[in-house]
């Protein structure tokens, strides 16, 4: 049986739950996982006081019940599965490298923040700063697919320099801030100020917008590159409309403060004005 | 007849082995907005490389792929691309994806051989066409190339795979004048096309079979193969062209495998027996050039 963890209460302080992954649970029985020691705010207590475990692990892991204060599940992963029945809170999959994390509810703030391999799949909605780097850092996420069925909070995918934040709604303001590169997508559209900082990167809004004034328009084409990203998506469970797959998009370079030789392609059946 | 001939119908299949040998291969997918644009790009690609020693590589279409069977959902046409060793294989994919692939409208190219022993550079080349301006995606862990061109982009995969094929299998139609010996060879050709199988000359047929070497020349590589040349029968005393024949036709085949060499082999076999071949051979070195050997005999039973 796979390794359960079930939320007894909700704790009194933020729980760390990162010490608890498929290859750190592999092998051991539940009475061994129970005893594990976490962080619940400053204290350190065992896994026991605040789950029920059951099962024996395995290459999965499955997190039941009111995860909403559990933090820094999955981050460092580097394998295996790991499924969260339910919401969870902040950090998931933070600075994982390999492997898959299934939300079934919404992510907290810097979900993937950092990810360096792997596939986080958030079937709700995410907080801010989903797949973005930790402040204070040049780079953020540098490898992965991050997957939100939902809406994206602000400044997803900030500081990224590869991988994809796909995101089947909208993204929030500032989407794509400092990007060095690698791709954010946004099939309900992008807040204001997408990309600003951005190099390389590329920001793909599903929704006319008007880019900063740090982007210059130059062509409204087929790009091929998007519609392979985009059949991705469809194969990781969004709903691409036929429309984006085939339809024309509006290339605009930017931003003009840095090297311009990021994009945003803007999907617009009948294009935005320019200017 | 000797004991291994038979008869199919009233085609005689001699007592004669193919021979083949291992090359290397590699398969590439192109796509495009439509089938026929598609099929521009894989015929130029294709064009002259006929005969590893005298085209460096031999490369034919193996078969149309309908949309929902390439990576970008358009139209396509997988071509299979043969050489001696893998770095021949790199060098005239490199060549042809360049020249060809990459400058028809609309066309992009992918690894049909993710799984190949060894890894080629295409895109992580070609790239440098871009001129700086060429950027790359990941996609599901594969790295894809955008190079910017006057069209819009062209998208190449990275890499393609190569691996261990089988080349020089063949068949040889004999017929009482061309007309009949050319139908017998188009019925075989149109058999024998599928899954894993390039027949690289032109509609599959050669009708300038070739010997090593020359009567004459030291210097000369590959010299007609003046046996099986029909206008010749009466001045060498050499000749295997029987009494009543006119022409002769021979399919080489290259494929990914023995198994498919064969079992191409045997539905051109048969293909040719029901379209009136008087009769049916096979070319071989005396087995002394490459491991794989396909009996005639072999191949009786129908596809």
């Amino acid at each position: 049986m796979t390794l359960t963890l079930t939320a007894l209460t909700s704790p009194p302080a933020r729980v760390d739950l990162s010490p608890l992954v498929p290859e750190t649970t592999r092998g051991r029985s539940a009475i061994e996982v129970a005893g594990t020691a976490i962080r619940c705010g400053r204290d350190r207590v065992g896994v026991g006081e605040l789950f029920a475990v059951s099962g024996y692990g395995t290459d999965e892991l499955v997190l039941r019940g009111e995860l909403g204060r559990i933090d820094r599940i999955g981050a460092g992963m580097r394998g295996g599965r790991l499924r969260v029945e339910g919401s969870c809170g902040d950090h998931v999959g933070a600075r994982m490298t390999g492997g898959e994390i299934v939300i079934d509810g919404d992510a907290g703030a810097f979900a993937g923040a950092e990810l360096r391999g792997g596939l986080v799949r958030i079937e709700g909605s995410a907080g801010a700063s989903a797949g973005a780097g930790y402040p204070g850092t040049r780079a953020g996420m540098s490898g992965g697919e991050i997957v939100i069925a939902g809406d994206a909070g602000q400044e997803a995918g900030a500081a990224m320099r590869r991988g994809l934040v796909a995101i089947g709604g909208r993204a929030g303001d500032g989407a794509g801030l400092r990007m060095l590169a690698g791709t954010v997508i946004a099939l309900r559209g992008v807040g204001a100020e997408a990309g600003m900082g951005n190099k390389r990167g590329s920001i793909v809004s599903g929704r006319p917008l008007r880019p900063l004034p740090g982007y210059a328009r130059a062509v409204r084409y087929r790009p091929p590159a998007l519609a392979l990203q985009l059949r991705r998506l469809r194969e990781l469970g969004l709903e691409v409309p036929d429309a984006m797959l085939t339809g024309a998009w509006t290339r605009w370079a930017g931003d003009r403060l840095e090297l311009s030789r990021g994009e945003i392609l803007i999907f617009d059946e009948e294009e935005v004005a320019a200017g | 007849m000797s004991d291994g001939a038979y008869r199919l119908g009233d085609t005689e299949v001699t007592d004669e082995f193919a021979e083949a040998f291992p090359m290397r291969y590699a398969r590439v997918v192109i796509t495009a907005a439509t089938d026929a644009w598609a099929l521009e790009a894989a015929r130029s690609m294709t064009g002259f490389a006929t005969s590893v020693i005298g085209c460096k590589c031999e490369a034919a279409i193996e078969r149309p792929l309908d949309a929902g069977e390439t990576p970008d959902g358009r139209p396509g046409i997988a071509v299979l691309l043969f050489a001696m060793d893998s770095e021949g294989v790199g060098e005239r994919i490199l060549e042809r994806v360049g020249q060809s692939v990459m400058t028809c409208p609309t066309s992009a190219c992918f690894d049909g051989l993710p799984d190949g022993e060894k890894r080629v550079a295409v895109g992580s080349a070609l790239r440098y066409f871009g001129d700086g301006f060429q950027a790359s995606k990941v996609v599901a862990g594969e790295r894809f190339w955008r190079i910017p061109v006057m069209e819009g982009e062209f998208l190449c995969c990275e890499s393609v795979g190569v691996d261990t094929g089988v080349a020089g299998g063949n068949l040889v139609f004999l017929g009482a004048d061309d007309a009949h010996a050319l139908v017998a060879a188009q019925a075989a050709a149109d058999a024998m096309r599928g899954p894993g199988i390039a027949l690289p000359f032109p509609g599959g047929i050669v009708r300038s079979g070739s010997k090593v070497g020359s009567l004459r020349s030291s210097s000369i590589p590959a010299t007609t193969n003046h046996r099986m040349a029909p206008t010749l029968r009466a001045q060498v005393d050499d000749s295997f062209v029987p009494d009543g024949v006119g022409a002769v036709f021979e399919i080489v085949i290259d494929g990914v495998s023995e198994a498919a060499v064969r079992e191409c082999m045997r539905r051109g076999l048969h293909a040719a027996a029901d379209a009136g071949a008087l009769q049916v051979t096979a070319a071989n070195f005396g087995g002394d050039l490459g491991p794989f050997h396909f009996p005639l005999s072999e191949l009786r039973d129908p596809p």
